[in-house]
């Protein structure tokens, strides 16, 4: 129930923490701005970009290609703690960063990273030719995206949220920053590192695949991996490779959860500040295994056995209490802060430096997107096909989190309040939920096309395929959520099924079901670009695609039309970003306060 | 409908969770009649709340029959409404709406309903709020929501489940009045405030004796692990109640006592450090609270009559027999009938500084057959440790398993103190203390 709570938790701190407008269109600048510096670099590559990448489809090679998948996972795994350590840190410590450091979180959060995805690859290639180095970086960096947002946003709560007992304590131990940290902050807030880090490294997967599997009709962006693997084996129609392949990405999968992550979160319930009831502590296989393992038996008997004889000594000698509880203490002076002119001065710099960056960047990208005309000429596409992509793409969302809904939500409410399907189903629908559906596109749209379905309705499905989960995934955390006494003052009170779930399960399910919808809609978004246009097969031709945002980048890559690619991008981002203002953030603001069940 | 059928009925009820099996309701019998007001009261853990959801057909017993109206129950009972100790009031609804819950079901036209949620919300006080929402309510008044919605049925029997266990003192005791006022029958005015809300009969749970007594017109008296009915008493006292009147107090007297012999029942069956070997249950209590009441006895001169120490500590009566047993367990305490005495062990412990002290009870604890037993099973286990679940299952095989779960979680606590054991909690594996070590 990871996601669940971890998204409910996020709900007050996030609407209480947004800044007025002014924040968002500086932020938004700042954005727009590195996507015309990633324009700068990306126009540079010539339309006839071409690369092969072979892909050796035999078993003997798979290991090596699920190895360079796990490889880049790990990769940008680091990338994002260390982000998460610096950024979370700084941010729960300073209060002027934090101001703009926490909203630049939530808009990070919200855009659809895949989006970026051709920009960034673009510019990466560019600027470091002639090797796989810019593709292997462009994509450990885009898994980054997906993941150190999440993790550092859980990271700033968790040190904000700690005791302040506890920094009561640091002071008057004389604790130094670096003790304080070590000792208090990584500490306390260890536990909510894995749960955040258990999430975003299950979503890490299905943007791995994804990249890795990228390619248009005319460039091939494909990067040796597992995604690759089972992607060129489906375009090369052998089914039972893709049965093989899909077996080792689950296995890598469950295998990452379970012998990585199950065995740290069972270590890092020493951590645990306060103890709750009812609530049976995580238990690991892996942890069970290795306690009872000959070789730590050994080492442990030894340490033991040293134990006992030092009691034995200790008992000859009496060492008093006070000798055992030596303190040392060291004193710190304080830091030098500088004088106040001079940090202003240096302040008033940094604002100027960045405001230059930003209007640079901006330039840069309005020079990019100048040459699209408002109405298509020819075989070129216009802004309004910008917006009549937009508007399609949205609906698809709308459509996707409709139908989402109406199953997930009544199929996670009757799991969640089972305690017994709750404990068998829900590990299940964590791998369904990270597992990569993108890998699939190709056998759903070939399948489905060969009996006649027209690709406008396959699209939505896909869409659908990658994001309903986070809606199941929380509405059962919601549900289990839902205090016994309500539970049974519905029962006492007979009131009927459409009457209980009105009144009683679906708003104290709220906050759980807002989380699960926004990150539905991130993933819906998210898929456009490999959702509304998808290579079925080796050749030229073998494409399918609909009107949308997300084939409009796809297009406008495979193209090498850099206006309508800046253009496309800057509109999904600019419109996500407002979407998110005016209806999430509502939500959250209702889930803080009229559906908060902690009064 | 006949008046002397009851409106719930248990017949030889018994209640076990989880596995392996924990018994936590054994064999009950009990009736709530027409018109009565009856007090369930019981120490925590006694499973008297489990008791009233079983009587209301919100769970089924493992064992046993339940009736309701002389009929079986198979749902949830038709005529009971609930009033809950965390008061379980609708956030996102008003006070109106949350009232309005109650009603539900009942086909009543929109005019009655109305004007009966009006005159429930009337009769509670808490006309002016109605368009609030919970969340802008003190814990008063949010009961006072609860106890309305719970009215507004018209219940054939109200449940109040500890109702006033999560206000303070004074709103408790404001409450308690005005839920008097509720159900006491006057004759036949058709103007009580009884008759007002069509109630015919309650049944509270409690763990305060005088609540009980204030209320309640019979008394089932629980005891705890697993939960039994102790005895039934009808309560005497009369009308108008008054804490301070001499029959009230001897009523309270009484249900002091009846409390206590059912406690000194289970007593009889185990002596301490018996020859034959037999494994002495353990209260569910933590040493510095058996310390703690040796202090207070010894700071009364040694001697303290049972009574006066519960008024003293202010602790729950049940709870402080637990702390008596265990410090006779330890020969710390010793009792003569209703008076507590600080042994010259309990003395000497006192007055000893902190590692003599530890010593000392070390001393103490190996008296009983218990502490032997797991401390040999603890040195049997060897430097890998002991595991405390099977510890426990095998403690189990030699005392009933509730027993077993508690006397062990007692015991790790009382030589974790004595640092006759050394207990990880992380792995929970179980090893020999300081002291330990040097006892074997």
């Amino acid at each position: 129930m990871a996601v669940g709570l971890v998204g409910a938790g996020n709900l007050g701190r996030l609407s209480r923490r947004t800044p007025g407008v002014g924040g968002d269109v500086v932020l938004v600048g700042l954005l727009l701005a590195i996507l015309g510096v990633l324009m700068l670099y990306g126009r540079q590559v010539s339309g006839v970009y071409a690369r092969e990448v072979p892909i050796d489809l035999s078993i003997g090679a798979l290991p090596a290609y699920a190895a360079l998948s796990l490889a880049r996972c790990l990769a940008a795994f680091l990338l994002s703690l260390i982000f998460t350590l610096t950024w979370g840190s700084i941010a729960a410590h300073n209060r002027r960063a934090e101001r703009v450091m926490i909203p630049a979180l939530d808009i990070l959060q919200t855009i659809p990273v895949l989006s970026f995805l051709p920009p960034v690859t673009l510019a990466l290639i560019t600027l470091i030719p002639g090797s796989e180095i810019g593709l292997e970086l462009a994509a450990i960096l885009m898994i980054f995206t997906g993941q150190a947002w999440n993790m550092a946003f859980g990271f700033y709560q968790a040190i904000r949220s700690l005791p302040p007992s506890l920094y009561e304590v640091a002071r008057v131990n004389r604790f130094g920053m670096l003790r304080t940290f070590f000792r208090i902050e990584l500490p306390g807030s260890t536990l909510a590192l894995i749960y955040n880090s258990m999430m975003s490294f299950a979503g890490g997967w299905f943007f791995l695949t994804t990249i890795e599997m990228f390619t248009l009709a005319s460039k091939d962006f494909r990067l040796p991996g597992i995604g690759s693997w089972i992607a060129t084996a489906q375009q090369s129609h052998q089914w039972g490779l893709v049965g093989i392949g899909s077996l080792v990405l689950i296995v890598l999968i469950v295998g990452t959860d379970q012998l990585m992550f199950r065995p740290l979160l069972v270590w890092a319930q020493r951590f645990k500040i306060e103890e709750q009831e009812g609530q049976t502590p995580p238990r690991s296989w892996v942890v069970s295994l290795w306690r009872a393992s000959p070789l730590v038996r050994v080492l442990r008997r030894r340490r033991e056995l040293r134990r006992r004889a030092k009691l034995a000594r200790e008992a000859a000698t009496t060492a008093s209490i006070v000798e055992r509880m030596k303190v040392t203490r060291r004193d710190r002076s304080t830091p030098w802060r500088g004088g106040r002119s001079v940090r202003s001065t240096v302040r008033l710099v940094l604002v100027l430096v960045v405001l230059a960056l930003i209007g640079w960047g901006l330039y840069l990208l309005i020079q990019t997107v100048r040459p699209l005309p408002l109405v298509a000429e020819g075989g070129s596409r216009g802004w309004l096909d910008v917006g009549w992509g937009l508007t399609s793409s949205f609906g698809r969302v709308l459509v996707v989190l409709l139908i989402g809904s109406l199953w997930a939500i009544p199929v996670g409410l009757f799991i969640g309040r089972s305690e017994r399907l709750r404990a068998w189903l829900g590990p299940l629908v964590q791998v369904v939920a990270s597992y990569p559906a993108p890998a699939y596109f190709v056998i759903i749209t070939v399948g489905l096309g060969s009996i006649g379905t027209p690709f406008w309705f396959i699209a939505p499905l896909l869409m659908l395929m990658g994001s309903q989960w986070y809606i199941l995934f929380n509405a059962m955390g919601g549900a289990s959520s839902i205090p016994s006494d309500l539970t049974e003052m519905s029962q006492t009170y007979r009131l009927g099924w459409w009457a209980r779930l009105r009144r009683v399960d679906l708003p104290a399910m709220f906050p759980f079901l807002v989380t699960g919808w926004v990150t539905a809609a991130g993933g819906a978004w998210n898929t456009t670009i490999v959702a509304e246009y998808v290579q079925t097969g080796v050749g030229q031709g073998d494409v399918r695609m609909t009107a949308g945002i997300g084939s409009l980048i796809a297009l406008a890559t495979d193209q090498g039309d850099y206006a309508l690619l800046a253009a496309s991008t800057m509109a999904l981002a600019v419109f996500v970003i407002i979407f998110n203002r005016l209806v999430w953030h509502r939500l959250y603001d209702l889930s803080a306060t009229r559906f908060n069940l902690q009064t | 409908m006949n008046s002397t059928i009851p409106i719930c009925e248990v017949r030889g009820v018994s209640m076990s969770f989880g596995t392996p099996p924990m018994e936590v309701l054994d064999g009950i019998d009990l009736d709530v009649r027409p018109g009565e007001t009856l007090a369930i009261l019981g120490p925590s853990g006694c499973g008297k709340s489990t008791l009233l959801r079983i009587l209301c057909g919100l769970i089924r017993p493992t064992w046993g029959e339940v009736l309701a109206n002389g009929e079986p129950l198979k749902e949830v009972h038709e005529g009971v409404s609930i009033v809950f100790q965390n008061f379980a009031l609708l956030p996102w609804l008003s006070v109106r709406d949350n009232v309005a819950v109650g009603i539900n079901g009942l086909g009543l036209s929109d005019d009655q309903a109305d004007r009966r949620i009006e005159e429930c919300i009337e009769l509670v006080g808490l006309d002016g709020f109605e368009r609030a929402f919970p969340k802008e309510l003190s814990g008063g008044m949010k009961q006072r929501v609860g106890i309305a919605r719970a009215l507004v049925r018209q219940p054939q029997l109200l449940c109040m489940d500890e109702p006033f266990s999560a206000l303070d003192v004074f709103t408790a005791e404001t409450l308690r009045s005005e839920v008097y006022r509720l159900c006491r029958a006057e004759d036949s005015d058709v103007d009580t405030p009884r008759a007002v809300a069509g109630l015919h009969s309650m049944l509270m749970i409690t763990h305060i004796i005088e609540e009980a007594v204030f209320l309640a017109d019979r008394i089932i008296v629980m005891s705890a692990r697993p939960g039994e009915v102790e005895c039934v008493i009808d309560n005497t006292v009369p009308h108008p109640r008054e804490y301070h009147d001499p029959a009230f107090e001897a009523m309270v007297r009484r249900l002091h006592a009846a409390i206590v012999a059912g406690e000194e029942l289970e007593e009889t069956d185990q002596s301490v450090g018996a020859a034959d070997g037999r494994l002495e249950f353990l209260p569910d209590v933590t040493m510095s609270e058996i310390i703690g009441v040796v202090e207070v006895v010894h700071d009364h001169g040694d001697a303290m009559d049972l009574f006066d120490l519960d008024e003293e500590t202010e602790e729950e009566l049940g709870r402080l027999l637990s702390l008596v047993k265990a410090g006779e367990m330890l020969d710390l305490i010793d009792t003569r009938g209703n008076t507590v005495l600080v042994t010259d062990t309990g003395r000497c412990l006192l007055g000893e500084d902190a590692s003599d002290r530890r010593a000392l009870l070390a001393k103490q604890l190996r008296r009983l057959n218990v502490t032997h037993w797991v401390l040999r099973a603890v040195e049997q286990s060897g430097v890998d440790g002991c595991d405390r679940d099977d510890l426990e299952s095998s403690l189990a095989k030699r005392q009933p398993a509730v027993r077993a779960a508690a006397t062990l979680r007692a015991l790790i606590e009382w030589a974790r103190y004595a640092e006759l054991l050394d207990y990880s909690a992380s792995d929970e594996l179980l090893r020999l203390g300081e002291a330990g070590v040097s006892a074997l």
